[in-house]
């Protein structure tokens, strides 16, 4: 049997609201506890480290795919580099040939321009462009 | 109210989590840029794969007219490339004009 709820108690208790009062009633009445906070802080706090660890372990697997490819990349960079001076060399020193008379440079520099493809010969030499900028 | 245990240890997990988060937001910038480099590296290499085939007809026509027309000029031109062409044209008649070798690369 549970004892009536005190109403209109004189003292400091009755200085509470009476909603406070009646709720401190009932737990001692029940002889419960107020519940911790911390099993629910805890599951927070266990999910914003794990959805970031998630995170960063995915981003880690992606720098080094990155770096893998960046890596392969390296010879064929080096490669297509050494090509484009070559073929820009020699396009220049084949103008410059056909600006001087030489009907041999004269006769390929014309082929070319039929073909779209026109020599500039003070050009400078192509670089990739950097990311980011 | 927490006790004093609970409280380091959510402390700690919080602490952990902003690392984490700080750290994931540097990696993506990071990763982010090497994606940019690594898909411009790609295009520079596909580009200059396409013209391949043009400096090889370059160099082809100008070992043919060096040969041809015996011009001291377009040899002196490929031999500056690292591409040597054999100064005498062949016999009338005889074999195509030798491929131009390629040295010194």
């Amino acid at each position: 049997m549970s004892t009536p709820m005190p109403v209109g108690e004189a003292g400091p208790a009755s200085a509470a609201p009476f909603g406070e009062r009646r709720d401190e009633w009932r737990r001692r009445e029940h002889g419960e506890r107020g519940y911790s906070p911390f099993l629910p802080l805890l599951l927070l706090a266990v999910i914003a480290v794990a959805w970031p660890a998630f995170q960063c372990y995915q981003l880690v697997n992606e720098k080094q795919a990155l770096a893998t490819v960046f890596g392969n990349q390296t010879r064929p960079f080096d490669d297509s580099g050494k090509l484009r001076t070559s073929l820009e060399g020699i396009a220049r020193e084949t103008a410059l040939l056909a600006a001087k008379g030489n009907p041999s440079a004269k006769l390929i520099v014309d082929q070319l321009a039929r073909r779209g493809v026109t020599i500039n010969p003070s050009a400078q030499p192509s670089a990739p462009a950097k990311a980011g900028n | 109210m927490l006790r004093k245990t609970e409280f380091w240890i959510l402390t700690l997990l919080a602490a952990l989590g902003l690392l984490l988060a700080v750290g994931n937001m540097v990696m993506f910038g990071q990763n982010r840029q090497a994606q940019a480099e690594v898909n411009s590296r790609a295009q520079y290499i596909q580009q200059s794969a396409q013209l391949e085939p043009l400096y090889r007809e370059i160099v082809k026509a100008l070992a043919d007219l060096s040969v041809r027309n015996n011009d001291g000029e377009l040899r002196e031109l490929l031999a500056k490339q690292g591409i040597t062409v054999p100064a005498n044209p062949p016999p009338a008649g005889g074999a195509p004009a030798p491929e131009p070798k390629k040295g010194g690369k």
